[in-house]
């Protein structure tokens, strides 16, 4: 008798154990996409630190993309779900990808800039002080990218004419190399790179870091079917990459250690470097700047004949999700500047080209 | 029948035949590209196929159309052949003394032969990093791609060619008392020439790709960039037009000067003669 009731008892204890297992909600697995830069950090940081988790979320990151080509090709083949990614998403919403932009990996919501994590390098020489002194110059770019607007701005704030220089198309990994061996006076990109020049080559110095010339375009991004599909996991996903973003605008230092186990080769003291570079441009929010940055960007690499054609922002941007974050989480973005009222957005926005 | 129309065309003047040989050949050279055109429409109808992934023959019409108007096309290519014509002459008139000297000297050959060995299987492309180290960006790295990619093969086709020659002919050569000066030009270099050029068809075949895989890294013009940019903005129907445009480029160098090169070579200097 006595055998009965302890069995029995045993059993109930089983069966409300595996109730319990089963009330508790699975966190939700989802495979998200970067490309191999140091402004790409948020997502893993926020593995790394167990944001995800924390949210309820199960993500897996798939190995870092060496463009934002090839991660569009994986989020459209269905291999990511997720993925953050800059001026290659024109190209791709133009030829009929139904993309839809979530937040900012990189970039600035309460300025139209957060161009940061771009500099001008140039080396002993040339007599490149200021950006004035471009004129007659030779500058590495890389044509069709977000360092080729970018020079584009610096141009025209300077108030010279694409003439007055001479552009050569370079890949960022090699700039170093063409200002070493005098190909180039200077270059324009992204982090590392200039990081690099300025640890690697004598007497380099930068003549310019980030300055405002442009809106600064880097987006997370999904298919639109399965945003509008998941769009609790959407808002998971952006509470946890927002918590990552003030994780790591207060702890640059250990940003730098969890960046160097994912950006394969990189020096702890250049990823350092490049995340204390990169700290101003970590705002998640979505603003008019935002919706402005791509429309300029866009035209103007329509203007130079890459882009065959051009199309409504407000089609792309799908800014409820992050909203919702910041209604419910405010807490997240307290240490953000705040969005001026006349660029913020809310339900029923609609942006207007100047 | 067909007796019938094999001697219908026997009695046929002679310009005429040329004329339907000529048709007939164009016919064949054609009819795979149709075909494969066909194919290429009906693919796309059938699984349809959106522009991003791969256009279709209409959207690479406009691209060749615009491109052209705008005259970047031009530009283009007018750019990645002065690289393979600057690239492979310079190419060539290293290469084929320096065969000719290693297939003679017996000194030399022991010294060249490894090394030769060695370079040989090295890709033009490898040369890639070195070169923009070198040269810096543009003209001076591709071009030392493309010489890279015809040195090597023409200074192994030279040496075959002179080491084909038979000895009974130097020996007779010198025997009837020519000097080293006209054994070279009349006895190996027209002894070898056949090879010579089959080395310079196949090394400007991987003077081509190795254009092509430079064009991406070193420069800003060249079909290779332009193929590569359009990859980054989606633009399908440029990168097809660029694919077009470099077999077809080549297919014309090879069938416009290379083959019919080799071919009077092989006739003329060879051990081959056409039958009569």
């Amino acid at each position: 008798m006595g055998r009965k009731v302890v069995g029995i008892a045993l059993a109930l204890l089983l069966l409300a154990g595996g109730s319990s297992s089963l009330a508790a909600p699975a966190p939700v697995k989802i495979r998200v996409g970067i490309v191999a830069a140091i402004d790409q950090l948020g997502t893993p940081v926020a593995l790394d630190r167990g944001f995800f988790e924390k949210w309820g979320l199960d993500v897996t990151i798939a190995n870092p993309f060496p463009t934002g080509v090839d991660l569009l090709n994986a989020l459209q083949a269905g291999e990511i779900q997720m993925g953050q990614v800059g001026v290659p998403l024109i190209g791709a919403v133009l030829r009929g990808m139904d993309l839809v932009i979530l937040g900012n990996y990189s970039g600035s919501s309460s300025k139209l800039g957060g161009d940061d994590t771009m500099a001008i390098v140039s080396r002993p020489g040339t007599n490149i002080r200021a950006i004035g002194d471009l004129r007659g110059k030779r500058i590495a770019v890389s044509f069709g990218t977000i360092s080729h607007l970018y020079i584009l701005g610096v141009l025209q704030r300077a108030r010279l004419a694409v003439n007055d220089v001479t552009l050569v198309n370079t890949p960022p990994g090699e700039m170093p190399v063409a200002l070493r061996g005098g190909a180039v006076d200077a270059f324009a990109t992204w982090d590392p790179w200039p990081v690099i020049a300025l640890r690697e080559i004598e007497g380099t110095y930068e003549v310019v870091r980030g300055g405002g010339f442009i809106g600064f375009m880097g987006f997370i991004v999904a298919t639109r079917q399965w945003a509008q599909q998941n769009q609790e996991t959407v808002e998971r996903f952006l509470a946890a990459r927002a918590e990552a973003d003030q994780f790591m605008r207060a702890n640059p230092v250990k940003t730098a250690e969890i960046g160097v186990r994912w950006l394969t080769g990189m020096r702890p003291e250049v990823a350092l470097r490049g995340v204390r570079n990169n700290l101003p441009t970590l705002d998640i929010r979505i603003s008019h700047f935002n919706y402005l940055a791509l429309h300029n960007g866009m035209t103007t690499l329509n203007r130079l004949g890459f882009l065959p054609g051009v199309f409504d922002v407000n089609k792309v941007f799908s800014p409820g999700p992050i909203l919702n974050v910041m209604r419910r989480s405010p807490n997240l973005f307290s240490d953000l500047p705040a969005i001026p009222r006349s660029a913020m957005v809310g339900p029923g926005y609609v942006f207007k080209a100047p | 029948m067909a007796t019938a129309g094999a001697a219908a065309r026997e009695r046929a003047p002679r310009p005429a035949r040329a004329l339907e040989t000529a048709a007939q050949a164009a016919a064949w050279f054609v009819a795979p590209f149709a075909a494969l055109v066909l194919a290429w429409m009906v693919v796309l109808q059938v699984f349809d196929v959106p522009l991003r992934v791969f256009p279709g023959p209409g959207h690479v019409l406009e691209a060749f159309r615009q491109q052209s108007a705008s005259g970047a096309l031009w530009t283009h290519v007018w750019q990645s052949l002065r690289r393979v014509l600057v690239g492979s002459t310079l190419a060539i008139l290293t290469s084929v003394p320096l065969g000719v000297a290693i297939s003679t000297n017996r000194a030399v050959a022991t010294f060249f032969a490894p090394i030769l060995r060695f370079f040989s299987v090295l890709a033009g492309i490898a040369w890639i990093p070195l070169a923009t180290l070198w040269f810096g960006y543009g003209f001076g790295a591709i071009t030392f791609i493309i010489f890279n990619a015809v040195f090597f093969i023409v200074v192994y086709n030279t040496m075959l060619g002179v080491s084909r020659i038979p000895l009974a002919l130097r020996y007779a050569a010198r025997s009837l008392g020519a000097g080293p000066g006209q054994i070279l030009t009349e006895v190996l270099l027209p002894g070898a020439l056949p090879n010579i050029v089959t080395g310079i068809r196949t090394g400007m075949g991987f003077a081509w790709r190795g254009l092509i895989a430079a064009e991406i890294i070193a420069t800003n013009a060249g079909l290779g960039y332009m193929l590569f940019l359009a990859r980054d903005f989606y633009r399908t129907e440029v990168i097809v037009l660029g694919m077009i445009l470099i077999g077809a480029i080549w297919v014309a160098l090879d069938r416009l000067i290379l083959a019919p090169l080799e071919r009077r070579t092989v006739e003329r200097w060879g051990l081959t003669r056409r039958v009569a």
